[in-house]
């Protein structure tokens, strides 16, 4: 049944952590990681490099010593040659910090399948893998029901039912506050690391200020853009006639007569508006990737996250 | 093709083409969609131009599906129909004539001229009524059919089904043609009380437009001139060169000398330009018994110069007499093909030869005695007044009573032949007596009178009488009537205002020849020598045992109709309608059913010249005929209206698959 339908089926949704992800699954994703492009500072030291210098085995570089150092890390050997103190500086492995930002707004609850549910798993899955390599995972929601909610520092896999049930509590609705979660979000010194949005980004007024106020705080930004195939490809998904479009967050009113040349208009704004916002995060370097929620989850973690670098 | 009510289709068309397209140019009805967000779809520029108040007409197969069914629609309610005339307005009188001529065949369909006037007056019924479902006000109708009598078939009515239903009820007839009723009738209904006025009496005259449709052969229009206000127009039927052979004179007869054997004559007339040859064949009881020895040679019919009336020719024809001791049924045929079948046949009913039984009552005069008993009767009684009265009194009674200066008191239903008495005749108001007469005219022509010559006959004494209602003066002279034929209650008469012995007739030989003429004409009246048969438009009349009961007319086609019989016997029913031989039976007294057999015939020479009349002139008016529609106008909206359902249909069609 088309999501066009004007009496489209109730959506079961999953009510146990395993509704959200099963073993099976969790098994596969055990042999995953999640990558970041940058050397973040970890609060505790993990198995990341770090750009903080630190007390692991890997020589970084030499400085002078200068008084209050640390006396363990002179080098004794420079000192015999030249006469001079030299404090030896080793990188430091951190922990990673994984933020996964979920966005709850109405309109996410829509499609065939429904891209809130689709997001909920996903972000399940992510979180699951940053929780079994001993990330510092952290979640977040925003939409109009609850506002910003966030569920910090998780480590470890005992914490993914703490994780599962925060995210079967999530509920979808109301108009998106994506700006202003940004903000909050930049602002909460959450700790730096990778943040993935997981959102359709479909704002009326716009992306922009909130991708602005996080791409700038240290953040590995992953933007993932999810649309559902009715969205991607309206017409072939059953939406015809002359049919009167209800915006499902402001119940705004659009009168539409679907047309083979509406329909190509559609896609030309659709394709501008993915590609706007592609090109947004690729000058603000920030990993855009579209998501078409028909996908299997098995597939897109597996084959296509781990080909955009996402996960190894 | 015409358009009965293209008023209506356009005023349905302004009203509704208009709004429907204000629709589509209006923003649509639209299912209701819930998508995640309006941002896309409100950029794109469709949606800029649905969102507009006033959008573009763009092509639409519903739009056009719905324009096809709303013209459709409106062809439908303009009513095309096919071979149509104008409408006409005010009243209408619809006379359709029934006549005889009115069933000749001469249309190349081989249909009566009677069926084409029916199907032309239903055409012009359905014009006036503007012939549909949305015509205006309706035209006020009346119909009436005519022939020797007129017949309302439908007083004024605005009712189209009643209008039509009472055209197709008129029945052909073998009749004459006479409009002078119809138009009397139709004028009595168009007389109408002015409420407005006082008095009851005072009355106006709505006049009405007279609808003539028939072949214009109508014996009476010189009689009948139209009033003021009247209007009359003509529908001509049949083709003016239509060919036709008719018989016009039959008769039978036994000769007195031989009653065991019969004789017939016929006269055929041939209406036609060029002469013709027809055989006659004679058929008794159904089987052929003779046929003209040869072709008859028939005269073609020739115009008369100073009255421009075509005559037809005409050529008698006798067949020799053939023995029939008993009664028969006799038919003359023309072996010849003709637009008009009915004239074709004649048909006598000649009862077995049975001799009279004559009574001679009153003064038993020598020269009547004598003449009567030279008369082959099978009994004569001669009877003084008292004789005769006891005589009825025990049931005595005969076939004619000659009465000689005597009639009784009161005069029981039966035949008589009446000299010098008027006692007890109701027909007769006598008022005094006349001296030395001639005879001034007689009717020649009537069966008592024939061969007889009243040249020389001188009267010295006669009664004065003034005829009644019921008497038909035979011969009159100065001082008044001589001769009177009487049928009145059962008592059919020839009265003679004269005893013979007053008069030299008496010693004359037409005196001779008058006696057994009257006594056999009176005793034909009831059918005891030969039935002569009646035309069409003449009614049955015959007298029958006093308390016969259960009359009973069965027609030529099988079906029959009752007749009343009075307590007398006498039985009257008709007018007959066609030609043929009826079945009358009746129940005497205590008996089994007994029936005698009457021929009619078409006879009437003017109802034989079939050839239609361009136009009809009444008395001074000159009303142009004008061919009848021979095809039937068709109605093609209901056509319309059903390819406009199928449209509709589709357009249903179409539009749930783009819904869906």
């Amino acid at each position: 049944m088309s999501s066009f339908s004007s009496d489209q089926p109730k959506l079961k949704r999953p009510v146990r952590v395993d509704d959200l992800i099963d073993s099976k699954l969790m098994a596969r994703l055990e042999r995953l990681d999640i990558v970041s492009r940058k050397i973040f500072s970890g609060r505790v030291q993990g198995e990341r490099r770090s750009r903080r210098r630190g007390m692991s085995v890997e020589f970084a570089d030499y400085r002078p010593y200068s008084p209050g150092d640390d006396l363990r890390f002179v080098d004794w050997n420079i000192y015999g040659r030249l006469d001079r103190l030299f404090m030896k500086i080793f990188l430091e492995e951190e922990d990673l910090s994984l933020m996964i930002a979920v966005d709850t707004s109405g309109s996410m609850d829509w499609g065939t399948p429904n891209k809130f549910e689709y997001a909920r798993r996903l972000a399940m899955a992510l979180g699951y893998i940053g929780l079994v390599n001993h990330n510092r995972v952290s979640f977040c929601s925003f939409g109009e029901t609850g506002g910003l909610q966030r569920l910090s520092n998780l480590r470890g896999r005992r914490r993914t039912r703490e994780a599962g049930e925060w995210l079967l509590n999530l509920q979808p609705g109301g108009e998106g506050t994506f700006d202003e979660a940004m903000k909050t979000v930049a602002h909460s010194r959450m700790g730096r690391g990778v943040m993935l949005v997981l959102s359709d980004f479909l704002y009326k007024e716009g992306y922009e200020k909130g991708l602005r106020a996080v791409a700038g705080r240290g953040f590995d930004m992953f933007a993932v853009q999810m649309l559902s195939p009715e969205e991607l490809d309206p017409g072939a998904n059953g939406l015809s006639g002359d049919v009167k479009l209800v915006d499902l967050e402001d119940e705004e009113e659009t009168e539409v007569t679907v047309s083979q040349k509406m329909l190509a208009g559609y896609r030309e704004t659709l394709n501008r508006h993915c590609g706007g916002l592609r090109d947004y995060c690729l000058r603000r370097d920030i990993t855009h990737m579209l998501v078409d929620t028909s996908t299997d989850l098995d597939v897109l973690l597996m084959e296509y996250f781990r080909r955009r670098g996402l996960l190894r | 093709m015409t358009w009965l009510t293209p008023l209506t289709g356009v005023i349905v068309a302004a009203a509704i083409l208009p709004p429907l397209l204000l629709l589509y140019f209006l923003k649509l009805r639209r299912t209701s969609r819930s998508i995640p967000s309006t941002m896309l779809w409100r950029r794109s520029v469709e949606d800029v131009r649905a969102n507009a108040p006033f959008q573009r007409l763009r092509p639409s197969i519903l739009l056009f599906l719905q324009l096809l069914i709303l013209l459709l629609l409106v062809l439908a309610l303009a009513q095309p129909q096919f071979e149509g005339m104008s409408s006409g307005g005010g009243r209408t009188v619809i006379a359709v004539d029934n006549s005889g001529s009115m069933n000749s065949t001469d249309d190349p369909s081989g249909r009566s001229r009677l069926d084409l006037a029916k199907e032309a007056a239903v055409n012009r019924i359905e014009e006036l009524h503007g012939g549909g479902l949305f015509s205006g006000s309706a035209e006020e109708i009346m119909v009436v059919s005519f022939a020797d009598g007129a017949e309302v078939r439908t007083p004024f009515t605005d009712s189209r089904t009643q209008a039509i239903a009472a055209v197709r009820s008129i029945e052909s007839t073998d009749q004459g043609t006479s409009i002078g009723k119809a138009l009397k009738l139709a004028r009595a209904f168009t007389v109408s009380v002015d409420p407005e006025s006082s008095g009851s009496a005072d009355a106006m005259e709505d006049p009405a437009v007279f609808e003539v449709f028939s072949d214009g052969r109508i014996s009476d229009l010189d009689a009948e001139p139209l009033r003021g206000g009247e209007s009359a127009s003509y529908t001509v039927l049949g083709s003016s060169e239509a060919r036709n052979l008719g018989i016009v004179t039959v008769a039978a007869d036994r000769p007195w000398d031989r009653p065991t054997q019969i004789q017939v004559f016929t006269v055929v007339a041939n209406h036609g330009p060029e002469p013709v040859e027809v055989d006659v064949e004679l058929r008794v009881g159904g089987r052929a018994r003779a046929v003209t020895p040869k072709p008859v040679a028939i005269p073609a019919a020739v115009k008369d110069p100073d009255t421009g009336i075509w005559v037809p020719g005409r050529e008698r024809v006798i067949f020799l007499p053939f023995e029939q001791p008993r009664g028969a049924r006799i038919e003359l045929r023309l072996l010849h093909e003709d637009d008009l079948v009915s004239d074709d046949f004649a048909r006598l009913v000649v009862a077995p030869p049975k001799q009279l039984r004559v009574a001679l009552v009153g003064d038993i005069a020598w020269f009547m005695e004598k003449l009567l008993e030279a008369q082959s009767f099978e009994r004569l009684d001669l009877l003084t007044a008292d004789q005769y009265e006891q005589a009825v009194e025990s049931g005595e009674n005969w076939d004619v009573v000659v009465c000689l200066g005597y009639t009784p008191e009161k005069i029981q239903p039966g035949r008589y032949l009446i000299f010098n008495s008027t006692r007890g005749i109701d027909a007769l108001e006598p008022y005094g007596d006349a001296e030395k007469i001639f005879v001034r005219s007689s009717q020649d022509e009537h069966p008592a009178f024939r061969y007889v010559v009243l040249d020389d006959l001188f009267i010295w004494k006669m009664l004065k009488v003034v005829p009644g209602d019921d008497a038909r003066v035979l011969s009159d002279a100065v001082e008044g009537p001589l001769v009177v034929e009487i049928d009145r209650g059962g008592v059919q008469a020839i009265w003679v205002a004269f005893h013979p012995l007053d008069s030299t007739w008496w010693r004359q030989r037409s005196f001779a020849i008058f006696v057994p003429n009257a006594i056999e004409y009176l005793a034909s009246i009831g059918g005891a020598v030969v039935e002569q048969g009646i035309e069409p438009g003449e009614v049955i009349s015959m007298l029958f045992e006093p308390g016969a009961t259960a009359g009973l007319v069965t027609r030529p086609d099988g079906t029959t109709s009752e007749a009343s019989i009075s307590p007398d016997g006498l039985l009257v029913w008709g007018p007959v309608q066609r030609a043929g031989v009826y079945e009358v039976s009746r129940t005497a007294p205590g008996g089994d059913p007994i029936s005698v057999e009457v021929a009619v015939n078409m006879l009437d020479q003017d109802e034989g010249r079939i050839g239609s009349r361009d136009s009809i002139e009444f008395s001074v008016d000159t009303v142009s005929g004008k061919r009848a529609l021979t095809t039937s106008r068709n109605a093609i909206w209901p056509w319309l209206l059903s390819v406009g359902l199928l449209v509709l249909m589709l357009e249903w069609f179409v539009y749930f698959r783009k819904a869906a």
